[in-house]
């Protein structure tokens, strides 16, 4: 009975806390509008320009930093619990760096110009390939090692093929993108982008929720979780295509974002009980949490200079990613 | 005579230049290198302005522009059979106004040996990058001169005077001088002392604040910047939002590259959008003010007709009234006849 409340407690708790940061988002930025004047404004009809500012661009954002920080805290923690490993991440899985290669293909090329969601299909494209690539350089055992070196070269290789396509784009202002699919940044989108990427992210969660069960019978390993009637060829689809659907739109509109989905299932693990199911929703709403956090600050710390998500998240992930394999080797020997 | 005074000074400068390079070397750890370094700065300074001026005197034949501005400067004063190359991006229409002229001639990409493959006697640079390829050519015993960037018209006299000097062009470099002031007295002339707010917006939300030739072209044709109201210097980032809570008269786009960008993304943005359409919104190629040449007049002339067809009644006063789309404007790309 005591650890269902305190899980019931955890997620309202984190309900609460994404929706203050929410707020804070929804009134940050460079306008100067005031706290009660900016929900008003976003609350009222269209005219006036602080409605438009509310409306179209501060309210877009907002809601792409839920969407977005859902899909990296939801997509580690499945991934974590599929492959056993506590050092997957759509991150350094290399999938938000394919992910961001299908979607530069589909914008440089001019593809998404004319169709628009080839966007997201794209990037869902890469993000896939992403998955099934470092499953087969890793091997099925999936030892640590062998994941993240798969994962390196994979980002590695995406990542090199994004910087190309940028160069060679005839638009001089390409290049200085690069920054932005490898690092991310929710600057300036639009409703526009929340309409693209929002089915793709729903249909995302929908099938990393509904491995949730197995995953829990994963932790007993794999003829254990066969045994008990889990199919491990649908679980795999499940997540993986879980993983690609909601972070290759999450990516394809915003760019890669790293370590939320290395950090936010880990910092939450101790508190749902080790069960991989109960961590699907609260790393949703952690990760929500840390990407709106971490968009306030952005904004916060250099109003003026367009500072990457990447390179906060990446300023609290990395030492905690090295914390992390400090632990494993503590643990192996 | 101006000129002669102008060529006197630039002669100062020119061997200033040169013995601030040559100092540098002082800083090297060693001291007896310093030491002679010095001595050798001292004596090529004074040895300097004479072979200076003996060159002058003749025109140059085999001119090599590494600038996109200078190109421009240089194809409009010295026929083509004197111009051995020009920049690469002289060929594109997006930053030069005279890219088909540019397109008959050789291009180099800066690099010191491909110019010096063109045995150039005289070379033209801007005085803000390349400077490692100048030292080279320098040091190669090639004659370099330098130009500042221009960020006002007066700027652009000195400049067009100055390359008049070089090519042995005055008399043309004159004639551009005065058609453009021309032009630009003729604004000034015409010009309503209606106020009314410009906003420049280009690529990945960029905007002109004060001291720039953006902004006195804005300025000129009876605007104010809303760059420089907002306290930006130089070529700053303008926050979308920021943009539209400033509610200006008129907004400035340049025009779009056709290969797809992130950079131009926010011209597609719905923000935006409305804005362009409570105010008036124009499009100005930006290659009229990339450089600042006598074809920036033209820029002036386009603003000064985009405030001519604004409402008359300042768009600021209905707001928050429907029906602002009444005083509607598409983006117009204003592109005036050259004469």
């Amino acid at each position: 009975m005591i650890p269902g409340v305190s899980y019931l407690l955890l997620v309202a708790s984190l309900a609460a806390f994404v929706g203050c940061l929410f707020i804070a988002s929804l009134v940050t930025g460079p306008a100067g509008i005031s706290f009660w004047d900016s929900l008003e404004a976003l609350a009222m009809g269209r005219e006036g320009a602080a409605s438009i500012v509310m409306q179209e661009i501060r309210l877009p954002r907002a809601i792409l930093g839920v969407l977005i920080g859902a899909s990296l805290g939801l997509s580690g923690a499945a991934l974590q619990g599929y492959l056993r490993n506590p050092l997957a991440e759509p991150g350094l899985l290399g999938i938000s760096s394919s992910a961001s290669l299908g979607a530069v293909l589909a914008i440089y090329t001019g593809l998404s110009a004319a169709f628009s969601l080839a966007l997201p299909l794209m990037a869902l494209l890469g993000a896939v390939g992403a998955v099934l690539l470092v499953r087969i350089l890793a091997g099925n055992q999936a030892a640590t090692i062998s994941l993240i070196l798969a994962g390196v070269a994979v980002t590695s290789f995406a990542g090199a093929m994004t910087s190309l396509m940028l160069n060679l784009s005839p638009n001089p202002f390409a290049a200085l993108e690069i920054v932005f699919w490898m690092l991310g940044s929710l600057k300036d989108r639009s409703m526009t982008h929340v309409w693209l990427c929002l089915p793709f992210i729903l249909i995302g969660w929908a099938m990393m929720f509904q491995a949730g069960r197995a995953l829990d019978a994963l932790t007993l390993g794999e003829e254990a979780a066969a045994s008990l009637g889990f199919r491990m060829d649908r679980v795999q689809a499940l997540v993986v295509l879980g993983t690609a659907a909601s972070v290759g739109a999450a990516t394809s509109v915003a760019g890669a974002i790293g370590f939320i989905g290395l950090v936010v299932p880990h910092i939450l693990r101790p508190l749902v009980g080790a069960k991989p199911s109960r961590l699907l929703l609260a790393s949703a709403l952690g990760g929500a949490g840390v990407l709106l956090a971490a968009d306030v600050a952005v904004r916060l710390v250099a109003p003026d200079r367009d500072l990457k998500l990447g390179v906060l998240t990446a300023l609290v992930g990395a030492p905690f990613f090295l914390w992390l394999i400090f632990q494993q080797r503590r643990a192996a020997l | 005579m101006e000129s002669e005074a102008l060529l006197l000074t630039n002669n100062i400068q020119e061997r200033r230049r040169w013995l601030l390079a040559l100092l540098s070397g002082l800083r090297l750890p060693n001291a007896g290198m310093a030491v002679f370094v010095g001595i050798a700065a001292i004596c090529l300074g004074l040895l300097y302005p004479g072979t200076l001026t003996a060159q002058k005197r003749s025109m140059p034949q085999r001119i090599v522009s590494l600038n996109l501005c200078t190109d421009q400067l240089v194809m409009m004063l010295a026929g083509p059979e004197r111009i051995a190359a020009i920049s690469h991006l002289s060929i594109d229409p997006a930053l030069s106004v005279l890219s088909g002229q540019a397109r008959r001639l050789p291009i180099t990409y800066g690099q010191a040996e491909e110019v010096f493959l063109l045995k150039p006697d005289l070379i033209v640079a801007g005085s803000f990058h390349l400077n490692a390829t100048v030292d080279i050519l320098r040091r190669l015993g090639l004659k370099v001169e330098e130009f500042d960037s221009t960020n006002s018209f007066v700027d652009i006299r000195t400049n067009v005077r100055r390359m008049g000097v070089l090519l042995g062009e005055r008399e043309k470099a004159e004639a551009l001088i005065t058609e453009m002031d021309r032009r630009l007295s003729k604004l000034d002339a015409e010009r309503s002392q209606r106020p009314a707010l410009a906003a420049l917006y280009y690529a990945n939300s960029y905007t002109s604040g004060a001291n720039t030739l953006a902004s006195e072209v804005v300025e000129r044709a009876g605007f104010e910047n809303l760059g420089s109201r907002a306290g930006l210097t130089g070529t700053a980032e303008l926050a979308l939002e920021t943009l539209v809570m400033a509610r200006p008269d008129l907004v400035v786009t340049g025009l779009s590259y056709e290969a797809p960008a992130l950079a131009q993304e926010v011209f597609a943005h719905p923000a935006l959008a409305y804005l362009q359409k409570r105010s008036g919104a124009v499009a100005v190629p930006e290659n009229l003010w990339i450089c600042g040449l006598p074809q920036t007049a033209e820029a002036v002339e386009a603003l000064a007709a985009a405030k001519r067809t604004l409402p008359a009644v300042t768009a600021r006063s209905d707001l928050g009234k429907p029906g602002y789309s009444a005083h509607s404007d598409r983006v117009r790309a204003a592109r005036p006849q050259s004469p």
